[in-house]
């Protein structure tokens, strides 16, 4: 019995399946990721594991028990950040914590140690006293987060939490992530940005359209794209007479021409490079600049979707 | 407990937000100073009521009846009444229902000036959805009523006192001199008692009616609560648009006390406005609101109840604030104007009367005047109890459908 099941889960809103039977286990101590493009249906899984929607089908386990809309067992256990800042914006950030902190049933001292504590982690103690209507949208999203945070949750669910919002910010919210987890929080963490996935998790369910398209640590699904590189070669001009001929190096997966950036899959990139350069030299390519990664999330997206993450 | 904090929070909100007082407060104030000062003219002494029609019964066709059309045809009420005669109470009773009179006078039958009695009851019929044209000619019947008895009295004495005398004096005494006697006192005592009673109507009058400023402070408070309920319906559309509605759900709060906590700020919310409305004009604008105090609040807390109950029956048809704000602003204007926040009601044709008394604002309206011409608690009770009915049909309807999510 994992922490956190999810049996064949689907939610139907009209004509428009959202999720499309989905099943896939959390365990206890992990920051699991659900990394997919906008409209994959995350949010919604979410919505549900959290007990604002009613599945269309399937089932949720939280520890065993099923988990309803009504039941209040999950709601002791789990902490929400929704993906859009719930926040009164006329309140301060210490009332809308406060606020909150009661909605969970906290009082007294015990709330207002747990609202300071959570001030500290969003790193806007000084702050405090400022309507959230004053704050920047990177400040507002690590507010949103402190609210899911005043009540201690076993389970963290974190629906994009870094949209939008500025470098430090961000930085800030993965390290909080990190610190909470490496204090015994389980973390459901939704993205569409692959380097955060990357970075926090230990799992990762890639979705798209209501499905799981694969399931595994980042080395696990690294795997599913083969050892291939991704070389992006930004070019002067057209260079579809030569694709044919970089295709038949050998190793070279596949070859494609967007918009002046020519993108190759090839295993072992380093060694084949010289020779893919040669190939568009050869036929009077200019070269402006080259890039190799090494298989990634977003490659794998690519190879199981052929569309990149973000469009 | 979670329901009262959800409750204060949503008033925090709206004392914060500047439109929103704007709106529930300085707007009626303003009006109130507004339409008080312009429309003064017409609740001036002598236009406060335009001239009206009285159905007139003389079921007794004497001298009783004689007086009391001269009273009505009097110099003092001659500006204010005009006399319809009517040959029967029917159709007295039905001039006052097609509108044609505010109100019908009979007078009955006996006692006629031959056998008098010693209590004479002269009845007024009127609408009830003029509580005060009715009023003003019932209560120059009243004191014309009793000092007729007291007429009746004074002449019996002084003849029984003339008639002891005469003994006495071993004079004797026709019955035509005794009866001249009787009619001359009558007479002369009838027309002081006539000269007071006018001056009686007058004085009453002045008493009893209120002034543009009483009537519009009235009238805008009772108009503006219902903004006031709808900050507290919008604030639901609004959590749901801001997206902390779900996350109330997330949390350990239950619809109940989500449903519960609007529900507690609307009516606190409207009911700190009409506190604040009552406490400004009171102090400030020296506006009268009457007495007793318990009164003014039973009313307002009746009347904030109402608009809570109207503000949820809205939010639950309405899904988006501009549909809700739709829905509110063309409903108030009809209720302000259908109860009489805008207008008297008495200057509506009869077959709005009904329609009136439909409206929330026809009783929050009339609660208040009531207390301002100083029928106390007694008079402010009914409309209590209707805009506590209404309130309530209103709320639970609203509360069945509203959608939190
Ligand atoms: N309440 C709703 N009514 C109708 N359709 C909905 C509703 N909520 C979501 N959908 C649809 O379900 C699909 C999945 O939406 P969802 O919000 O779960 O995606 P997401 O993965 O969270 O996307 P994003 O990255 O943009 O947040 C979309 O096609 C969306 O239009
Ligand atoms: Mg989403």
């Amino acid at each position: 019995m994992d922490f956190l099941e999810l049996w064949d889960l689907r939610k139907e809103f009209g004509n428009t399946v959202a999720v499309d039977g989905i099943s896939f286990s959390v365990q206890q101590g992990e920051v699991f990721g659900l990394l997919g493009p906008n409209g994959a249906g995350k949010s919604t899984t979410i919505s549900m594991l959290c007990g604002l929607l009613t599945p269309t089908a399937g089932k949720i386990y939280l520890k065993g028990k099923e988990v309803t809309r009504t039941s209040q067992e999950i709601k002791k256990v789990l902490g929400l950040v929704p993906q859009d800042v719930a926040l009164y914006p006329s309140l301060t950030a210490r009332e809308n914590l406060t606020f909150w902190g009661k909605m969970y049933g906290l009082s007294g001292s015990l709330l207002a140690e747990r609202v300071d504590e959570a001030l500290e982690y969003c790193g806007l103690s000084d702050r405090a006293k400022d309507r959230i209507e004053t704050y920047s949208g990177g400040m507002k999203r690590r507010i949103n987060i402190g609210a899911a945070l005043l009540h201690k949750p076993e389970l963290l669910i974190m629906d994009e939490p870094t949209v939008g919002i500025d470098p430090q910010s961000r930085t800030h919210i993965l390290d909080t992530v990190l610190r909470l987890n490496a204090e015994g929080v389980t973390v459901i963490y939704t993205s569409h940005y692959m380097e955060e996935v990357e970075h926090l998790c230990s799992r990762v369910a890639i979705m798209d359209r209501g499905k799981v398209l694969a399931l595994g640590t980042k080395d696990e699904l690294a795997k599913m794209v083969g050892d291939a590189d991704k070389i992006e070669i930004v070019v002067g001009e057209s260079a579809i007479p030569a694709l044919k001929e970089i295709e038949a190096i050998p190793e070279v997966q596949s070859v494609s021409d967007g918009s002046g950036v020519v993108t190759v899959l090839v295993k072992q990139g380093h060694e084949r490079l010289p020779q893919i350069l040669e190939v568009l030299l050869r036929a009077g390519v200019k070269v402006r600049s080259v890039n190799i990664t090494e298989p990634n999330l977003e490659s794998v997206f690519l190879s199981l979707t052929g569309r990149a993450l973000r469009d | 407990m979670r329901a009262l904090e959800i409750a204060f929070k949503d008033i925090k909100t709206v004392v914060r937000d500047y439109k929103a007082l704007t709106l529930i407060i300085a707007m009626p104030l303003i009006l109130i100073v507004i339409l008080g000062a312009a429309l003064a003219p017409m609740f001036s002494k002598e236009d406060r009521i335009a001239t009206f029609k009285v159905a007139f019964v003389d079921l007794n066709g004497g001298d009783i009846g004689t007086y009391v059309r001269q009273v009505f045809t009097s110099e003092e009420l001659k500006d204010l009444i005009t006399l319809v005669d009517a040959a029967t109470e029917e159709d007295g009773r039905d001039l006052v229902l097609k509108g044609e009179a505010a109100c019908a006078v009979i007078i009955p039958e006996a006692p006629s000036s031959t056998s008098p009695q010693d209590s004479l009851e002269i009845k007024v019929l009127g609408d009830a959805a003029d509580s005060i044209r009715p009023e003003i000619v019932r209560g120059i019947a009243n004191v014309f009523a009793s000092q007729y008895s007291a007429v009746y009295a004074a002449t019996g004495n002084v003849v029984e006192a003339v008639m002891r005398a005469a003994a006495q004096a071993q004079v004797a005494l026709s019955s035509e001199d005794l009866s001249g006697l009787a009619s001359k006192v009558a007479d002369s005592v009838t027309e002081k008692t006539l000269k007071s009673r006018t001056v009686l109507a007058q004085s009453a009058m002045e008493t009893t009616w209120i002034s543009s400023a009483q009537y519009y402070t009235a009238g805008m408070s009772t108009m503006f609560v219902l903004f006031g309920g709808m900050l507290g319906v919008k604030s639901i559309i609004e959590e749901r648009k801001m997206h902390t509605m779900a996350r109330l759900f997330a949390t350990k709060a239950t619809k109940a006390d989500i449903l519960l906590g609007k529900t507690l700020a609307t009516f606190l919310i409207c009911l700190l406005q009409l506190l604040v409305l009552i406490g400004f004009t009171w102090g400030v604008l020296r506006v009268d609101w009457g007495g007793p105090v318990v009164a003014v609040l039973g009313v307002a807390a009746a009347m904030a109840f109402a608009s809570t109950g109207f503000a949820m029956f809205i939010g639950s048809l309405a899904k988006t604030e501009r549909v809700a704000d739709g829905l509110v602003n063309a409903s108030v204007q009809l209720m302000a104007l259908l109860g009489g926040c805008a207008m008297p009601i008495y200057a509506f044709p009869a077959a709005l009367h009904f329609v009136s008394q439909l409206t929330i604002t026809r009783w929050g309206l009339q609660g208040f005047l009531s207390i301002m011409e100083g029928r106390g608690l007694a008079g402010a009770l009914q409309p209590m109890l209707v805009m506590g009915l209404m309130g309530a049909v209103y709320l639970g309807f609203g509360l069945k459908r509203i959608r939190l999510e």
